[in-house]
């Protein structure tokens, strides 16, 4: 049974800082034409229900060494808005029917339309960053825009990475290919960034920042492969997602790749005839079918246990992070996140 | 605190769930894909300075320029202008021009002058011009002074 005292504490600031985050980025939302198929649409993903992990981190991290939150507010703003834009994206790219509960934009507007969307909201993303240079002065601004070029950059290569995978139907990816994806995919721009944004503007930059590398891709590594999970086995109505959706979309996950390796080779030429089918061509029985050979092979069991131990390291590796600055609240949000992190069914 | 309460407890002193005793357990050992993943990011972080500082040399020191050092700019602005101006330079050498003029009057002159460029408030170069230009034969006319024919040009 999860601790609930602490999850309903973590819950309760991501709340707090998602709520202030979402306000703040609306406000930075343009309202003007062409407002049909473009402006109106840009609030469609920002507005609905998230967890806001990512500017919850930059907000509390930029609290723990000193800050305020209206330091930080902007570069969260930013972190939140490419964010979405990357969701937009992301739900063409792979097919996806259902995001945050909710139809993918795609499937409600059209291809065009929902990339056109999500172009519009990586330009926005700028404004908050570009409003930086009066709060924080040019220095910082242009150190957070260097932060963030990198971290859209790794972003990019991460969904090339799995993107190519799934286009060249790779059968044979290894362990640490999966770990590089993700560390470039979600790792950046989920945790690692967002904490050395914080500590970035807290600190005015006397911190060196590449306390948060291991930090950040131990808990981002955990919280994608736990997504991973609860795509397969979570519930649905929490998770906001179809489940099993990975495996309609052909996905290369920890499960996948353990059991690729576990399987025999037929069970393996079975796999590779049902990637190698269109999506829109692949039937429910063979998803189930799949999901049956990684139950199987215990390929679930073996991310669960992966996700743990990068916790594990992660918990470590906070003390190194975080380790010489004051106790306050938002230290420990940080703190208890990663176990939330794991035992977290949405 | 006896070892059996530790095991049941976490660093906070919270009562270990299934999960977080997994993780916490696991936080005392480094597993293999714990080794893993710091390795592919010690990998990824050195691609990463190598690129960084490729972009780095070919920028100019940004923060520099907006705590208001114009000397700093200034100095890439000679780098980065001489690199143009010997660009056009070569550019200029490999190309042949024909020039055809039909005169009339003879053109005879004299040239004495000096551009100056500034930057901020301060010199960044000077292009000085002097020479006797003749066009057709100037024998008839006094030169407006003895000034040599010479063509200079320099960037300070």
């Amino acid at each position: 049974m999860p601790n609930k005292a602490r999850n309903d504490f973590v819950q309760t600031v991501l709340n707090r800082y998602n709520d202030i985050t979402i306000k703040a980025l609306l406000s930075f939302l343009p309202a003007k034409e062409p407002s049909r198929y473009l402006y109106d649409l840009l609030p469609s993903y920002p507005e609905r229900p998230g967890k806001g992990l990512r500017p919850g981190l930059c907000i509390a991290t930029c609290k723990a060494f000193g800050g305020d939150i209206s330091s930080s507010l902007q570069s969260a703003v930013a972190i939140e808005m490419f964010h979405n834009a990357f969701l937009v994206h992301d739900d063409v790219e792979d097919g996806s029917q259902f995001r945050r509960g909710s139809p993918a934009l795609h499937t409600q507007y059209g291809t065009g339309i929902a990339i056109n969307v999500g172009d519009a909201l990586m330009v926005q993303s700028l404004r908050p960053l570009m409003a930086n240079l009066s709060t924080l002065g040019p220095k910082l601004t242009w150190q957070i825009f260097s932060e963030i070029e990198y971290m859209v950059s790794q972003s990019v290569e991460g969904q090339a990475m799995e993107l190519g995978w799934v286009r060249d139907n790779s059968l044979d990816i290894i362990e640490d290919e999966y770990l590089r994806m993700i560390l470039k995919k979600t790792c950046w721009y989920t945790c690692t960034s967002p904490f050395r944004i914080g500590a970035l503007i807290a600190t005015g930059g006397s911190v060196n920042l590449n306390r948060f590398n291991r930090f950040g891709f131990y808990v981002g590594a955990a919280f994608q492969i736990q997504d991973d999970i609860l795509n397969l086995i979570g519930d649905d109505a929490k998770y906001g997602k179809e489940i099993g959706g990975d495996i309609w979309e052909g996905k290369r996950t920890m499960m996948l790749i353990h059991t690729l390796q576990a399987c025999s080779e037929t069970e393996k030429e079975r796999i590779r005839l049902f990637l190698l089918t269109p999506r829109s061509n692949r039937v429910e029985s063979d998803v189930r079918w799949v999901q049956s050979i990684m139950s199987k092979y215990e390929s679930i069991e073996f991310a669960i246990k992966n996700a743990q131990q990068l916790a594990g390291a992660a918990l470590r590796e906070f003390y190194v992070a975080f380790g010489d600055i004051p106790d306050s609240a938002d230290k420990k949000f940080i703190h208890d996140i990663i176990l939330y992190m794991i035992e977290r069914e949405l | 605190m006896a070892e059996d309460e530790r095991n049941k407890t976490t660093e906070n002193g919270e009562p270990k769930t299934d999960q977080s005793g997994a993780i916490t357990d696991f936080a005392e050992t480094t597993s293999r894909v714990v080794q893993k993943a710091a390795a592919i990011l010690e990998e990824e972080i050195a691609k990463g300075i190598i690129a960084a500082k490729q972009v780095e040399e070919r920028l100019k020191n940004v923060s520099e320029l907006h705590e208001g050092n114009p000397v700093a700019m200034i100095e890439g602005f000679r780098k980065e202008a001489h690199e143009v101006a010997e660009m056009a330079m070569t550019e200029f050498n490999r190309k042949a021009m024909s020039v055809c003029i039909k005169l009339c009057e003879p053109i005879c002159a004299i040239s004495d002058y000096t551009i100056g460029i500034s930057f901020f408030g301060l010199s960044v170069g000077t292009f000085t011009i002097k020479g006797q230009t003749n066009f057709f034969n100037c024998k008839d006319q006094e030169p407006l002074s003895n000034t040599p024919l010479t063509q200079t040009h320099g960037v300070s």
